[in-house]
Order: C-alpha cells, then sequence, then structure tokens
C-alpha cells in the first residue's frame, strides 16, 4: 500500500535500523539541496492517518496470517519471483537514463534468473556478482532535470510527489508485468501481499522510533528518492553544505555549548563518584557508610528529577497564563487609571 | 579492610591503570577522524556481540562511553532543534541535551541488540571547504547488501567528533532536525521532552 515497493522500504529501514535510527531534497543535477515542499501537509497528515488506520485494520492482519502460513523459503521465494519481475521496469529505465552497461547487467540478471532461477523463484544472478538494482521511472524524470515537486500522501498508496512519484507510478505500473495478470488476480493480491510483508520490519520500526511518524516518512521518503537519483554521488558532501552554517556556527555558540556540556559533565561525574562511594562502601563492609551514600545519591537523582519538573512546571505555568491572557482582555493598570478619569 | 589498605596494597596497579588513562586521553587528542569513526565502530560490534547476555542495561553502558567519546552530542542536540535553540532557556537546554543523549544511548542499546558477523570496513575521507571532514565506510552483512556509513566530522577543541551520520544517503541530523522542529512548533517543548522520554522508557522495556 506504498508507492515504495516493499524491498525499497526493506533498503530504507534497513539503514535506519542499522543506524538506529536518520531537510531536504535537490537537483540531481546540481546535488545543492531545497527545502522539502510540503504545502498540503494539512491534507496529507490526514490521507496518512487514514492509511495507517487501513494498515492496522486490513493490510496488517492479512500479513500476518501470510507470515504465519507460508513457510520462510516460500516467501523468500514469492519475494524473488516479484523482485525478478520488476527487472523488466529496471531495464526500461536503465535505458532511458542512459545507463546502458547497468543496463546489459540487469537484462543477463533478469535472463539468468528466469531461467536458471525457475521463474525468478530463486536468486542465481547474486551468485555471478549481478547485484540488484532499483530504477523506476520517478528516478527517470529526476534524473532528466523533473522536478519532485510538493510532496504528496496518496490514499491506499502513500508517500509521494507530484511531479515525479504520480507520473512515475503510473508508467511503472504500465511496465510491470504483473499488471497484465488480469486473469489472475491471485498474483496481483500475491503481490500486494509480498510488498507489505516486506516493509514490515520498517514499518514497525518508524512506530517505534519516530517522535513524528509523518514528518519521519517525509524525510526518510525525500532523502531516499534523492540518493536514488543520484546513485549516492556527492549525497554526503551535500549534506554537509546545507548544515554547514549550523555546523560550523558563531564562536560564541561554541562556547555557550562547552559551559552547557561542563555542567552536565559535573552531574554526571557527581552522580558517578557518589556510585563509586556506595561501592567503596559495600567492599569495606560498612554498612552505615552505604545508607549514607545511598542516602546522598537518593537526594541528587531526586534534585536531578525535581530540577526537570520544575522547568516542565514552569512551562506549563507560562502557557496557562498565556492562554489566560489570550481568552480574558484583562486592562492594564495604565488603562485602568485612564477609564476611571474618563467615568463620570 | 580499608579503603587506604587496598591502596597500599595495590598502589602500583592503580599508578599503571592512572598511566594508561593519561596515555588514552592524550592518544584520543591525537587521533584522526578515521580513528574516532573505527574506534567507535568497534565499541559498537562490542556492545552487538554481547546480545542479550549484555541486557539492554549492559549494551547501554557500552554504548554510552563509545557514543559519549565519538560523538559531539551537545552541538548535535543544539542542531536539531534549529533556530528554536534560541528562544530556550537555559534549564531548557541542559534538559534537551540530556534527554536527547539519553535517547541515543538507549536507541543504540535498543537496535544494535544482536550480532550475525556484522563488520565496517573503511573506504575513504574527503575534507569539506570549511575544514570538516567526511569518513566513507561500508557496514557489510552476510549474506545481504553492504549499508553505506558516511561520518560528518568536526573538530572540538583537539579531537574529532561525530555531527551526522548519513546512512544509504538519508542524513540523521537531518532527518531528527525536521522532526524536533516540527514537534516543538508544533507542540511546544513539553511535548517535545514527553515524546522523548516515551520512547526511552519504551527501549529500555522491549529489550
Amino acid at each position: 500500500m506504498y508507492d515504495l515497493n516493499g524491498r525499497q522500504w526493506w533498503v530504507i529501514g534497513r539503514a535506519f535500523v542499522v543506524l538506529f535510527c536518520f531537510f531536504v531534497v535537490g537537483c540531481a543535477t546540481t546535488e545543492k539541496k531545497v527545502a522539502v515542499e510540503d504545502p498540503y501537509e494539512d491534507f496529507n497528515r490526514r490521507v496518512y492517518t487514514f492509511n495507517q488506520g487501513i494498515d492496522d485494520y486490513i493490510s496488517q492482519p492479512i500479513v500476518m496470517v501470510y507470515d504465519t502460513v507460508t513457510p520462510d523459503l516460500l516467501q523468500q521465494g514469492v519475494g524473488n519471483f516479484f523482485t525478478n519481475l520488476n527487472n523488466v521496469q529496471v531495464v526500461i529505465n536503465d535505458l532511458l537514463q542512459g545507463k546502458i552497461k547497468q543496463g546489459t547487467k540487469d537484462t543477463g540478471r533478469f535472463a539468468i534468473n528466469s531461467t536458471l532461477g525457475v521463474f525468478g523463484l530463486f536468486d542465481v544472478a547474486k551468485h555471478v556478482g549481478l547485484k540488484q538494482n532499483t530504477e523506476d521511472f520517478g528516478q527517470t524524470l529526476g534524473v532528466w532535470g523533473v522536478p519532485a515537486g510538493p510532496y504528496l500522501v496518496l490514499p491506499f498508496l502513500g508517500p509521494s510527489t507530484l511531479f515525479q512519484g504520480v507520473p512515475g507510478a503510473t508508467v511503472d505500473v504500465l511496465s510491470n508485468p504483473v499488471s497484465y495478470a488480469t486473469a489472475l488476480p491471485l498474483v496481483q493480491v500475491l503481490s500486494a501481499v509480498n510488498a507489505r510483508s516486506e516493509a514490515e520490519e520498517s514499518l514497525d520500526f518508524i512506530d517505534k522510533s519516530a517522535l513524528d511518524p509523518y514528518t519521519f516518512t517525509r524525510e526518510a521518503y525525500m532523502q531516499w528518492r534523492q540518493h536514488l537519483i543520484t546513485d549516492g554521488q556527492g549525497a554526503a558532501q551535500a549534506s554537509f553544505d546545507e548544515l554547514e552554517g549550523e555546523i560550523f556556527s558563531e564562536e560564541s555558540e561554541d562556547l555557550e555549548l562547552d559551559a552547557l556540556e561542563s555542567e552536565l559533565n559535573v552531574s554526571v561525574e557527581k552522580a558517578q563518584e557518589l556510585v563509586f562511594s556506595t561501592e567503596r562502601a559495600e567492599f569495606a563492609d560498612d554498612d552505615s557508610e552505604v545508607d549514607r551514600a545511598l542516602d546522598l545519591l537518593e537526594v541528587e537523582l531526586k534534585n536531578s528529577a525535581t530540577e526537570g519538573l520544575a522547568i516542565l512546571e514552569k512551562n506549563n505555568q507560562e502557557e496557562d497564563a498565556n492562554r489566560i491572557d489570550e481568552l480574558v482582555d484583562v486592562p492594564s493598570p495604565v488603562n485602568l487609571d485612564q477609564e476611571l478619569l474618563v467615568s463620570p | 579492610m580499608s579503603v587506604g589498605w587496598v591502596f597500599l596494597r595495590y598502589r602500583y596497579l592503580f599508578l599503571l591503570v592512572l598511566s594508561c588513562w593519561v596515555f588514552s586521553v592524550n592518544a584520543a587528542e591525537d587521533m584522526t577522524a578515521k580513528d574516532v569513526v573505527s574506534t567507535f565502530q568497534l565499541r559498537l560490534i562490542d556492545a552487538m556481540s554481547g546480545g542479550s547476555a549484555l541486557g539492554f542495561d549492559g549494551r547501554y553502558s557500552k554504548v554510552e562511553v563509545a557514543v559519549r567519546e565519538s560523538h559531539h552530542l551537545t552541538k548535535i542536540a543544539r542542531i536539531v532543534v534549529g533556530k528554536q535553540w534560541g528562544k530556550l532557556t537555559k534549564a531548557q537546554k541542559k534538559l534537551l541535551v540530556d534527554r536527547f543523549s539519553q535517547l541515543i544511548f538507549s536507541s543504540y542499546a535498543k537496535f544494535f541488540n544482536e550480532f550475525s558477523g556484522e563488520t565496517f570496513s573503511y573506504v575513504s575521507e574527503e575534507e569539506t571547504r570549511r575544514g570538516g571532514v567526511i569518513v566513507h565506510t561500508l557496514f557489510e552483512i552476510p549474506d545481504d547488501e553492504d549499508v553505506k556509513f558516511d561520518y560528518m566530522m568536526k573538530k572540538k577543541g583537539d579531537s574529532w567528533r561525530i555531527i551526522n551520520i548519513i546512512a544509504n544517503g538519508v542524513s540523521d541530523l537531518a532527518l531528527k532536525r525536521s522532526e524536533y522542529t516540527d514537534v516543538l512548533s508544533r507542540k511546544g517543548f513539553d511535548a517535545l521532552i514527553g515524546l522523548m522520554e516515551q520512547k526511552i522508557v519504551l527501549f529500555s522495556k522491549e529489550s
């Protein structure tokens, strides 16, 4: 149910899962990045929530059943089969982007896996050094210089962009053999279930780790698409350039950060010292000293927590006060005096 | 058995450990950007190797040391909130840096929880226009595709520190900045801290 196929989501997810955790999109030719365009954010967020609902109540249960009843080996075969069929689209876009050498290799990959790999069920080609490439018509448009345009979340399909994603997905559907298997609706259903199943790990990761899943998905999608369009060339340097102003900030800011860090380190060292004193007392088998050290540690931790709570409390009070000011137009003392003077 | 007795008994050992520590601190100051990255990666693999035997707390302790000694956490926390940093009070800044650091350690401890023979390998490095360095590495996963990891480095005093990690073209710093500035402007500082704390608790419970 996402514009990205399962494999693409898997690669994105894998990158994040191993990283744990991950501005802007640019033009392929200049590598200069520009801010993400999201003028339809309110609409996009509503569609995102709708898609999440569909995913939670329909897609996920289906995938759960599929994962339960289908052995891993069979799932891998199904995944390989659809990835191999997708290579028709990959080769077409290789040629449209002028990647003749890569196109030849991808044709070889498709031929080997369709024959020796039994209709693509087995990925034999990877064992002869032919890696799977990811190419689609959205990337081709990017390589041709068409801008991504505004970010869009499409119902049922997920993340996309107006000028690359929407026309790209349309051409991709037309160039994918699965689309013509109208007589075999089961194949199309299996293709969708397989794609969603492969994306499970990544979507689960986003759910768990993102502070704001919508923004996380948008940024990851836009950066990943840019990475695909540029084939990763110059991405790190472009990222550095974009953030350069903030990374190499004013000296005064660096001094402020150093001072802040020192204060935080003092707190950490203080807590560590208290832990050490507890351990030392335990080593000396002195119960009263252990109790005293633990009391001190508890006080320190309480102080730290109290400081944090005090900040939150103060912020809440300020917010409440602001809200009251907005709701009640309280006349200032000066205005009150003037009103009294004017009053008969 | 007093602490003093322990010190007298093992004073030479203490002196040896102290000299090694002083040496390691001096050595850390002379480390190149590449050295800082490879040390961090080795420590990460070490935490992963411990896996479930170490448990969440064990992995947390290991990655905390690894991240503190290689990342410029205060700077990263400052960048992810963008221009709104200037609007925060000093206490809020301290709270943000503290929770942000904890979230980073927790994330690593949560997601780097198993080892299947993965290795990091150095590819190359390049200098940026204003004196930064980008270290290019590969994360090699057996029977799987490699993941490109690029580390953006900046000098902090005498040592190099990681400012950003780009995994297969996706910038961690840029992604976090979008998320954090979005949450700050839509929901405010308290909500941001609340969300971070929720994640920290969630990560520690599930592992």
